[in-house]
């Protein structure tokens, strides 16, 4: 992730922090500052789930200043962070009805319905049809797609691969392949190695190791 | 097994007193008595106002435990009014606004046909005041109170603010008056008043630096301050973060109430170094590990239940005088064993033998397979086991009184519920997969496509799926022992092929052995003995 210039978005989430720290963190009139701040993580590629979740809350004591879009921007900023688990975290605090009055809200649902049953491929149809005006959203998507790739497979199919990793071009993908580190099957170009997992998941037979300290009372009776 | 045996009196605790000698007190209050008279009850606080300015602490306990022991006996009994004992024991603010704290939980408790709407205002200016006596000081309070009085104090607290926020969105029944009355004092039981307390506790306290610092080994800096000195202040401090813990867990704020314990070591030992009161553990883990389920931490949450059921179980005779506590850390065992069989339902994974056998017989099957399986009348029967393990939610937000019915009651539940269970349909197809990838070593991808009736194209989001919600670590950083207790099951794709490993523990036998070879020993020792007893120092 480009950073920009991360000491002055450190300090931002340093001075943000402090505003947020025991009782405050509930104060009313923190709220213009939170939502300005979901602006600056979007303006920035930051992420700041402590305050996002801060400003939901608010939402929630509060529900007459609910704004829709800002909740829509802090759920797509949320499914940046997959597979952690904000998004769903996010959820528990909103109010349903407000959700469904929302179009924005709703696609962002949406999406995490589709990312978190890893139909990457409908995903990125749906992605073309909508607008998410979030810098850098499509790649930190992509890291959490090549996650969960990596964990799956040892070797998948290219066309496979390039579904999963919606619009690039050729360039672009392999560009992505060589950056992690995975390669094209020298022997069937239709194929691409992940990583090896044959040597870490083994059927294991986890016998009971009977250690002398556990027999040693028994020895002088035996 | 979780059964609660001890009956003080031999009788259940809704009876009012049979005829029975006094034996708890030594006959203090008069043998045989149908109740006790409001003289003896108004000497009985006197004594017990002396105990709390002079101490010792022991008898403040003492006095504290027996006034459930023979008030809640007595039913018939009304509590004097706070006016009446001042009578008696002049005007002494501190213990005032703590006999009415008791006073209060005593009618919230008791009271026949629920609490009115002036009694949960007056509980609260009790609670303000109180608190504000406890806070506003600039020198801590000298006097001591028992650990278990402070941690009532606090729990009551949060219950009687749930409580509330129940009457205030149960509108169907609320009468005119009430509504009018609630709409003009929008003050009372305000949620940010008791974050207020909560945190002005924590602070004044400094309780989350003194717990940083006994984790990371070092000691703490009192640097002069004396309030974080004392015990009362501690304790109510420590008390405090469990309070927000349970008011976050409550307003479905699940991360903001693990941040909030972040400081604190879940493991049931670490916490008895700092908190000896029983049900405070039991109620943190409970509240940790609903929240660790909530967020998809099966692990974890898996974890903490076992580890507090076993802690249940070992301390059971512990669980002796600690009065009408132990009802709730009885219905809490419940819930934690109904919430560990839909973890594991979701999860599998081996856990401590003697509560999985437990569960088993007891919870497991309760719950129906699958989770979301719908029953004939069009309902998700696993719906009622979560209602009865989860916390009752609330909603902070400011009621809507033109809204005369009971949706804004009902609304946080179904919310929760309705999240859940959405991420339940997202994992839906997960133990299926389980099952089928058991069977075998290695699978095509097609042929597990045609056992479950999908095609290819569809079948491979459902593994992938898999490895999303439920991997939290990489294999390749299991230590043996992550795999005694981990998942049983994990496969990587080769191309078109699933290569399935399984983890097969086998059985420990060591332990019984000895167990057994040492209680042969003993018999036969008790029996020669027996046999000779004049010659013991025969073998």
């Amino acid at each position: 992730m480009p950073s920009v210039s991360q000491s002055r978005t450190n300090t931002r989430a340093e001075e943000v922090a402090k505003k947020l720290k025991g009782i405050e963190r509930y104060n009313p009139n923190c709220r213009p500052m939170l939502e300005e701040y979901v602006q600056y993580q979007i303006d920035n590629h930051f992420y700041d789930f402590d305050a996002n979740m801060a400003l939901l809350k608010m939402y929630q004591f509060d529900p007459s200043n609910f704004q829709g879009d800002k909740v829509a921007d802090i759920l797509l900023l949320a499914l940046t962070n997959l597979p952690k688990p904000d998004f769903l975290l996010c959820k528990y605090l909103l109010d349903a009805q407000k959700c469904q009055e929302n179009s924005r809200v709703v696609e962002a649902l949406h999406f995490s319905e589709l990312l978190e049953s890893c139909r990457f491929q409908e995903f990125w149809e749906q992605l073309e049809r909508a607008s998410v005006k979030i810098p850098g959203f499509e790649d930190r998507i992509r890291e959490f797609i090549c996650q969960t790739i990596n964990r799956t497979y040892q070797t998948i199919s290219r066309q496979e691969l390039q579904l999963a990793l919606g619009r690039l071009t050729t360039h672009e993908f392999e560009g992505l392949i060589k950056t992690r580190g995975w390669k094209i099957l020298p022997d069937d170009a239709t194929y691409i190695w992940i990583v090896n997992h044959e040597e870490n998941i083994k059927s294991r037979n986890i016998v009971e190791k009977i250690k002398f300290e556990h027999v040693a009372p028994v020895m002088n009776i035996v | 097994m979780m059964d609660f045996e001890y009956q003080p009196y031999g009788g259940g605790a809704a009876q009012a007193t049979t005829n029975q000698p006094d034996h708890y007190f030594g006959g203090s209050y008069g043998g045989g008595v149908q109740s006790i008279s409001r003289r003896e009850i108004i000497e009985h606080f006197a004594e017990f106002r002396r105990a709390i300015h002079e101490g010792p602490v022991t008898l403040v306990q003492h006095y504290y435990n027996s006034n459930y022991e023979t008030m809640i006996q007595n039913y018939n009994t009304e509590w004097p009014s706070a006016e009446a004992l001042k009578e008696h024991v002049g005007d002494d603010a501190l213990f005032l606004t703590l006999y009415k704290e008791m006073y209060f939980r005593h009618i919230y408790a008791s009271k026949p046909g629920g609490v009115s709407l002036e009694e949960r205002q007056e509980s609260y200016m009790n609670y303000i005041d109180l608190f504000n006596l406890v806070l506003a000081k600039d020198q801590p309070l000298k006097i001591e109170l028992p650990d278990q009085w402070l941690w009532d104090i606090i729990e009551e607290f949060i219950y009687q603010f749930q409580s509330f926020c129940n009457f205030r969105t149960k509108l169907a029944k609320r009468t005119d008056d009430d509504i009018e009355h609630l709409k003009r004092n929008i003050k009372i039981w305000n949620v940010h008043a008791v974050l207020n307390v909560m945190h002005s506790l924590v602070d004044k306290s400094r309780i989350v630096e003194q717990l940083e610092a006994a984790k990371k080994g070092v000691s703490f800096n009192a640097g002069g301050d004396l309030f974080c000195q004392t015990n009362l202040y501690k304790m109510f401090g420590y008390f405090s973060l469990i309070g927000l813990l349970k008011l976050h867990t409550l307003t479905s704020d699940y991360y903001m109430a693990l941040k909030t314990i972040e400081c604190i070591d879940l493991d049931v030992t670490k916490q008895n170094d700092v908190c000896q009161v029983f049900h405070c553990i039991v109620a943190t883990n409970y509240h940790a590990g609903f929240c660790y389920s909530m967020m998809r931490n099966y692990d974890d949450a898996i974890r903490v239940f076992v580890d507090t059921l076993l802690y249940i179980q070992r301390s059971k005779p512990i669980m002796v005088a600690q009065t009408f506590q132990n009802d709730a850390v009885n219905k809490t065992a419940d819930q934690m064993m109904t919430l560990l069989a839909i973890c594991l339902t979701l999860n599998p994974m081996r856990i401590d033998e003697t509560i999985y056998l437990h569960l088993k017989e007891k919870f497991l099957d309760k719950l129906p397979k699958p989770l979301l399986w719908v029953g004939p009348d069009g309902k998700l029967p696993f719906r009622d086991s979560f209602a009865y393990a989860c916390p009752k939610f609330i909603s902070p937000a400011p009621t809507i009184f033109e809204q005369r019915n009971d949706s804004q009651w009902a609304e946080p539940f179904n919310r929760q519920i309705e999240v859940f269970t959405e991420e339940l349909q997202e994992q839906a197809y997960i133990p299926d997969v389980r099952s089928y990838l058991k069977l075998y070593t290695t699978m095509n991808i097609e042929k597990l496509a045609s056992f479950m009736e999908k095609t290819p194209q569809e079948v491979k989001p459902l593994l992938l799926t898999f490895k999303h919600k439920l991997s939290g670590n990489d294999a390749a950083e299991k230590t043996e022992e992550d795999f005694q207790s981990s998942a049983d099951i994990d496969f990587y794709v080769d191309k078109d092929i699933i290569y399935i490993a399984d983890t097969k523990i086998t059985r420990r036998y060591s332990d019984y052995l000895v167990k057994q070879i040492l209680k042969y020993q003993e018999l036969t020792r008790t029996i020669s003995e027996g046999l000779t007893p004049r010659h013991a120092g025969n073998k």
